[in-house]
């Protein structure tokens, strides 16, 4: 079936459906990855997102049980230029198309996606509308228009996505049913807005225990189960959307090492006092270099953002800008020395040679050096 | 971290001649290493034997020895200017092993020179077999099982041990030489002697084949703080087995999952700080198991290579600028990425298009040679590629090739009728030059992906587009044209646009539209702009799309919206020269540089269009705007019509853009300098006799034929011997001298079939005669010549295998004048505006003129480098309007020194191919021997090649009746020089006759020990063998290459001889000096620009 996407600023790109047939409205941005769709796809910060695929080929090496970042799709829509007809990989168990059609995503194929691309970076990232080509364009324009208006019941919020986002287990209980065991490796809280599987497994691989608590805990409930330290989690949404999360993260700075991480890593920067801001055209991709100000390291890092901290707003707060974007300058990372809490805007990963990215590393250190201290 | 302040001066290191392995990609990387030295106020001082590159330009560096790439020459250098560092990084292989054998004989440590780039241990950990398969292991990474050997009986022991089939893998040469894949022991036991010989360290490794795996490649950057980045992926369509040079690559990988990414890029960091590159870039190769995944590192290249010059066309990143900048402290995010203007180059390139490589082979010009691909590189050159889609580029790729084809088949080029099964099948399994296309034969004979997939382990992702690409060709096929004549427009609007548009989408080009649908290109072209199908152009800009790009270039494609805008200045496009083959190549890409230089010098906008990799023309900074496409009528078309040229250089790309001359001037292009009219009627045949005769100038007798009867009527009017060459090929192809009816009739057969509808040319062939190059420059009124040539080898050996002296060196003044004088008429007559290259022949003083080409020749580089007259520069300034006089050239320059070019042959890569010269051209490169003198400069151009002159030693002779009288004087030299004199019967007893002393060896068959057996052990120091032009003995032939094979220097004309006796008598006589070729040419007075 032909398929339009509708921009708000009333542009509008074909394709040929792929996946599921359905009508989507949501923010879109680019993603440059060359590799990787599926990782994209089941990535909790894409939730409802609308993603458009720089990289012209798409679905080469099919899916894989392994590689998801989530139990779940997350994107509501993929566009590419080229859906492959056949998938070839060792590890391949299906088709791009056929796992997308079984998830409810909504594909679009053979899209002007580098049209598409510069249009946002150079108009900023808007919200669109996919539908079936047969509607008039102007009917889809209205409906991104409503989609767009603010407070339009249309429009989920943070709690929604993250809801959407988490797996259901989480969700289902308002407290862990399951405390930690003592088995000697840290016990970490995971506040859980949607965290990616890698980040878990960084926390695990280097000595943790974890267990989630749904976003709208208080900090006292996470508290009562002794945590050594608390990662406050990736996830979709606008921090500015979960200001009763805020308020909780505020309690609990200080009283022990934590840890943000994208949207953790807001919402640590809103808890301190900090504002968030919009970048034009957000960063989605695996090739940002970035510089971290303490020791003047750079790394190149994978990131999925278009809210930003505003570097400003932290004057006057317990937190300072600790690594930065060396493209456009725009804040990657915060840091509280004396509240021994960080947050890093990009997606830890793992090292080399499969030990917790660095900023994980740090964070462990922090717990050590607690129990060092306590013992 | 800031660049080094405690350097001052740096020599870089150069490759050498253009060979197999080692082409145009490092005169690429070692211009921009001297653009990135001398831009942070360094003192740069290069060394490179090829006159023909742009490094070796005289302004590139602050002191530029063109002298030739061994560890004696580079230390006389280094004493001569005491640089404080050596970056030996970008001269390939050569520039890598001489830094590494100085560095061990303690050169470096001598006179205080650092190596930038790589240290001595880092270039050993990677390229030292056992070194690196520990490193390796050190860090938990799999290498294939493996064993090193330096003896062939440790070879064979740790071959059976380990089962085969083996590779074979020699340490430090290039591009595989040397390098085998043996499937049983007597394979093994011969390749392993092989291998042994052609490692300069003698060693080889024997390791477990992975043939049939997937070969993953990276291009990875480290700089002093210890950043690293990935600048990108790149996948080889043919699997493990064929050499990364021969085999068709994509860029990214197209079938590695993220994961798999991830592992892979997670070694390469891993890698690349085991071997600790501290400030450049590595190669490094991978094999992935296709069924489990498994991965097994193959070699690691810590140095600029081919793969790192086609990383960086294929994403903007311009490797060996930064790699430089790294080499001299910098750090990764201090180096401006000048495609964006904004970034840094701390960024991983990202890209949103396909890139397809392709290579080039020329086995057409060696019958005798194995074309099966392995691990020993053959290919001559290269094509890349660009497209939105693996489809649409793999069709680009293949028609920039210029082998005729004009995508994947079905273009009138396919084998008719349709090979057999059987045939296909062992085309499939064995890799070979058309593999692509038996891939189509496959498909048409319904086989599926799965079974090709078996025979030629290519990824079923690429076979799969294959199959969409033949599917879309059935269904057009089914919409051929099948009326009559007067429904052709009828059928033509009813043609479904859609299936137009796919089919343009899919990358397939007109021509092969008109073929499917069975009518002409010029209809197709009509028919699709009709329906408003044109492509637009869209950019390479390291980011796809993130930034908005300051110094992007540009590819076609099939979609909506045009990316390329047109400057306000005028605007002139130069056609660059393609893939590199013998006879096409970096000397036109020298041309196309110079031409685009002059042209941003005059203000205008040059616009480079060029399919070649390898060059500098398609280096992002050289012409205001470039254009990665084929160069076909078709794709040259889309950009004149985007870009609306105000001329387009025909000239300087050698024959391909001239070939398109006429075509493009027809469909209206404004062509610059020498008219097409011009240029026909010295390529056409008849037109170009009555040329002559109206100039009153002599050509050799000649006459056309098309049977046997006709040719040999011609032969008996103007007499043995007679040149014979198909009228439609270019660059001596399929050119042979014969001397009887017998050959006659055998090449009138050979020629006939392959052409039937093409006469052939019959020249007489003027035995023994001098032949002449001369480059002249002309603005329709005044010409002036460059440079007249004399070459040693006698007429007869095709121009680009002769070695060339300037200034001539047997020519009186009178002769000299009647050429000059020949010359001018010629310009005049043909209102050259531009370059002009004539071949003469001289016998008994009468001045013949074999060929007259308006173009730039390949001696123009060699000219310049010889005279310091910037020629193709001016020719450029002629084009747009200048007048010689107003740019100050009116008189030729005379030089004091000797410059003589030696041509560079691949024959060490085809096994048991003759080594013999002929009519058709077969050198690939050549190199630069300039001195004070005759000998001295002649010693330097034969060591520079490679060919080692002894010193002392037995010298083997045997030559032909005609040569006879002349070897008795070189013999006699040889004798007084200290020689001991081998030779056969025949040249014995003349040599006994006149007092020489000699050995006399028994004929091959006749006895042992023989001349074979004596090169085999070593014992022979020099072998000078000639031929008659008719069909060589068999036992020449054998003794010619088993000379090659066992580097034996080998000198195959009477005349070559001599002058090999001039430059060991100059070399025995006292240590050769160096100068630079600014100190040569401030000496010459007469021009400066």
């Amino acid at each position: 079936m032909k398929m339009m996407l509708v921009l708000e600023d009333g542009s509008s790109f074909s394709g040929e459906s792929f996946g599921a047939e359905a009508e989507v409205c949501g923010w879109v941005h680019n993603d440059y990855g060359v590799v990787g769709y599926q990782e994209t796809l089941t990535d909790p910060d894409n939730r409802g997102m609308l993603v458009n695929m720089t990289y012209p080929l798409i679905g080469n090496y099919g899916v894989n049980a392994e590689d998801g970042e989530s139990d779940r799709a997350q994107a509501s829509a993929l566009l590419v230029r080229e859906r492959s007809r056949i998938v070839s990989n060792w590890r391949a168990e299906g088709s791009l198309s056929d796992w997308m059609k079984e998830r409810g995503v909504v594909g679009m194929d053979g899209v002007d996606t580098r049209t598409l691309a510069l249009r946002l970076r150079d108009r900023g990232e808007m919200r669109g509308v996919i539908a079936p080509a047969a509607l008039p364009v102007a009917e889809l324009l209205s409906k991104v228009r409503a989609y767009t208006l603010k407070g339009a019941s249309k429009v989920p919020l943070a709690p929604e996505l993250i809801r959407g986002a988490v797996s259901g287990d989480t969700m289902r209980h308002h407290v862990p049913v399951s405390g930690f065991t003592e088995d000697g490796r840290y016990r970490v809280v995971v506040w859980d807005l949607g965290i990616r599987r890698s980040c878990i497994a960084q926390l695990e691989a280097g000595g943790c225990q974890v267990v989630r608590a749904p976003f709208m805990v208080s900090w006292e409930e996470i508290g009562a189960l002794r945590p050594e330290g608390v990662l406050i989690s990736n996830g979709p949404g606008d921090p500015r959307d979960l200001a009763e999360t805020a308020a909780q993260i505020r309690k609990a700075l200080g009283k022990l090492p934590m840890i943000g991480v994208a949207l953790g890593c807001q919402l640590l920067a809103l808890a301190g006092g900090g504002r968030i801001g919009a970048l034009k055209t957000g960063h989605h991709g695996v090739n940002y270099p970035v510089r971290e100000a303490a020791t003047g390291r750079d790394a190149i890092t994978s990131q999925n953002h278009r809210l930003v901290i505003d570097a400003g707003s932290l004057a006057g707060t317990d937190f300072r800008v600790s690594h930065v974007n060396l493209n456009d300058g725009s804040v990657e990372g915060i840091a509280a020395e004396g509240l021994e809490a960080t947050g890093v805007q990009f997606i830890p990963l793992f090292t080399d040679d499969g030990a917790p990215g660095a900023p994980f590393a740090e964070f462990i250190r922090r717990m050590e050096r607690r129990r060092k201290a306590g013992a | 971290m800031p660049k080094r302040e405690d350097l001052k001066k740096i020599l870089i290191v150069g490759s050498g001649p253009i060979i197999i392995g080692q082409a145009c990609e490092f005169d690429y990387s070692g211009s921009q290493a001297c653009k990135a030295l001398k831009e942070e106020g360094y003192f740069v001082i290069l060394i490179n034997s090829n006159p023909a590159t742009i490094m070796t330009d005289p302004g590139m560096a602050d002191r530029t020895y063109i002298e030739p790439i061994t560890p004696e020459f580079v230390e006389k250098i280094i004493a001569r200017e005491r640089p404080d560092a050596i970056l030996p990084t970008l001269g390939g292989q050569t520039g890598l092993n001489t830094a590494v054998f100085l560095a061990r004989a303690g050169v470096f440590e001598k006179y205080g020179v650092e190596v930038l780039g790589a240290s001595a241990e880092a270039i050993s950990r990677a390229e030292d077999r056992g070194l690196f398969k520990t490193a390796m292991q050190e860090i938990g990474i799999g290498v294939p099982e493996s064993g090193i050997a330096i003896t062939v009986e440790e070879g064979m022991a740790i071959g059976l041990s380990i089962g085969f089939p083996l590779i074979l893998r020699p340490a430090f040469t290039l591009g595989g030489t040397g390098g085998a894949i043996a499937y049983n022991k007597e394979e093994l036991r011969e390749s392993l002697g092989k291998a042994i010989e052609y490692s300069p360290v003698g060693q080889v490794l024997v390791e477990r084949s992975v043939l049939g795996w997937k070969e993953i490649e990276f291009e990875v950057m480290r700089d002093c703080a210890d950043n690293v980045i990935i600048i990108t992926s790149m996948e080889n369509v043919d699997a493990m087995g064929v050499h990364t040079g021969d085999s068709a690559v994509v860029a990214p990988a197209q079938t590695l999952t993220a994961r798999e990414y991830s592992h892979l890029t997670a070694l390469c960091r891993k890698v690349i700080r085991k071997i600790d590159v501290t400030g450049g870039g590595v190669n490094i190769q991978f094999a992935v198991n296709p069924d489990n995944g498994e991965v097994v590192i193959i070699e690691v290249n810590p140095r600029l290579s081919r793969s790192s010059a086609l990383a960086s066309k294929a994403t903007g990143f311009p490797i060996a600028r930064v790699a430089t900048k790294l080499a001299v402290g910098f750090t990764l995010d201090e180096v401006k990425n000048d495609i964006t203007g904004k970034t840094s180059a701390l960024y991983e390139p990202t890209i949103d298009y396909c890139v397809f490589k392709v290579a080039r082979f020329t086995f057409e010009k060696f019958p005798t040679a194995d074309p099966t691909l392995n691990t020993s590189m053959k290919a001559v050159g290269e094509a890349m590629s660009i497209g939105r889609t693996f489809k649409e580029a793999f069709q680009k790729g293949l028609r920039s090739l210029e082998t005729g084809r004009f995508g994947f088949g079905a273009d009138g080029k396919d084998v008719n009728p349709l090979p057999e099964r059987e045939k296909i099948r062992e085309k499939l399994l064995i890799p070979n030059a058309e593999r692509f296309f038996y891939i189509r034969y496959a498909f048409q004979k319904g086989m599926t992906i799965d079974e090709i997939f078996e025979l030629t382990r290519i990824d079923r992702w690429f076979l799969a587009n294959m199959k969409e690409l033949f599917d879309l060709e059935q269904e057009l096929a089914a919409c051929r044209f099948r009326g009559e004549k007067g429904e052709r427009k009828g059928w033509m609007d009813a043609f479904p646009a859609g299936l137009l548009k796919q089919a343009k989408e899919y990358g397939f080009s007109d021509v092969q539209l008109a073929r499917i649908l069975g009518t002409d290109e010029a209809l197709i072209r009509r028919m699709r702009k009709k329906r408003g199908i044109s492509p637009v152009f869209k950019l390479v800009d390291t980011c796809a799309g993130e930034f908005t790009a300051e110094k992007p270039y540009y590819y076609s494609t099939y979609e909506k919206v045009e990316e390329s805008v047109r400057s306000p200045k005028p605007r002139v496009m130069i056609l660059g020269g393609g893939p590199n083959r013998i006879g096409q190549g970096i000397e036109f890409d020298y041309c196309c540089v110079h031409a685009s230089l002059a042209l941003k010098e005059m203000g205008y906008e040059s616009i480079m269009v060029n399919s070649n990799p390898e060059t500098v023309s398609t280096d992002y900074d050289t012409s205001d705007k470039l254009y990665f496409e084929p160069l076909t009528r078709e794709d040259l078309l889309n950009i004149v019509e985007r870009e609306k040229p105000e001329g387009v250089i025909v000239q300087f790309g050698g024959q391909t853009p001239l070939n398109l001359a006429v075509p493009l001037e027809k469909a209206g292009v404004p062509i610059w300098g020498t008219t097409p009219d011009s240029i026909d009627r010295a390529e056409d045949r008849k037109r170009f006799q009555a040329l002559l005769k109206k100039l009153n100038l002599i050509q050799p007798e000649n006459g056309t034929a098309r049977s046997f009867e006709e040719a040999r009527k011609v032969a008996g009017r103007i007499s043995y011997p007679v040149i014979v060459r198909p009228s439609y090929v270019l660059g001596g192809r399929a050119m042979e001298i014969v001397y009887d009816d017998e050959a006659l009739e055998e090449f009138m057969k050979k020629a006939i079939r392959v052409s039937p509808e093409h006469p052939i040319l019959i020249d007489k062939f003027l035995e023994d005669a001098i032949e002449i190059d001369v480059d002249a420059i002309s603005d329709g009124e005044t010409t002036v010549i460059g440079g007249i040539m004399e070459h040693i080898e006698e007429a007869g050996i095709h121009s680009g295998d002769s070695a060339s002296v300037i200034p001539p060196f047997t020519l009186d003044a009178k002769l000299q004048k009647t050429i000059a004088e020949n010359t001018y008429a010629l310009a005049r007559e043909l209102q050259v505006k531009g370059l002009m290259n004539i071949q003469y022949a001289i016998r008994n003083d009468v001045v013949y003129v074999l060929e007259v080409n308006p173009r730039a020749s390949r001696t123009v580089p060699f000219v310049s480098k010889a005279t310091g007259v910037p020629l193709a520069k001016l020719a450029t300034q002629v084009m747009a309007g200048r007048t010689l006089k107003e740019l100050n050239f009116t008189k030729q320059v005379e030089v004091r020194h000797v410059a003589i070019k030696e041509s560079v042959f691949p024959f060490a890569r085809f096994a048991g191919v003759d080594a013999i010269l002929g009519p058709e051209m077969k050198s690939t490169g050549e190199v630069m021997g300039i001195d004070t003198a005759f000998g001295r400069a002649f010693a330097k151009s034969q060591i520079a090649a490679g060919t080692l002159l002894p010193k002392a030693g037995k010298v083997f002779v045997s030559v032909t009746n005609k040569d006879k009288r002349q070897i008795i004087f070189i013999a006699k030299e040889l004798g007084h020089l200290g020689f001991e004199i081998l030779t056969t019967a025949g040249t014995g007893a003349v040599l006994k006759n006149n007092d020489v002393a000699v050995t006399v060896l028994p004929k091959l068959a006749e006895g042992r020990p023989n001349i074979v057996d004596l090169m085999k052990n070593r014992e022979v120091a020099m072998i000078v063998i000639t031929s008659s032009g008719k069909k060589p003995r068999v036992d020449t032939g054998i003794i010619r290459s088993t000379a090659v094979r066992h580097s034996v220097p080998l000198i195959t004309t009477i005349s070559a001889a001599q002058a090999a006796v001039n430059a060991i008598e100059a070399m025995l006589k006292g240590e050769s000096r160096v100068k630079t070729i600014q100190e040569y040419h401030s000496e010459i007075k007469s021009y400066q620009s």
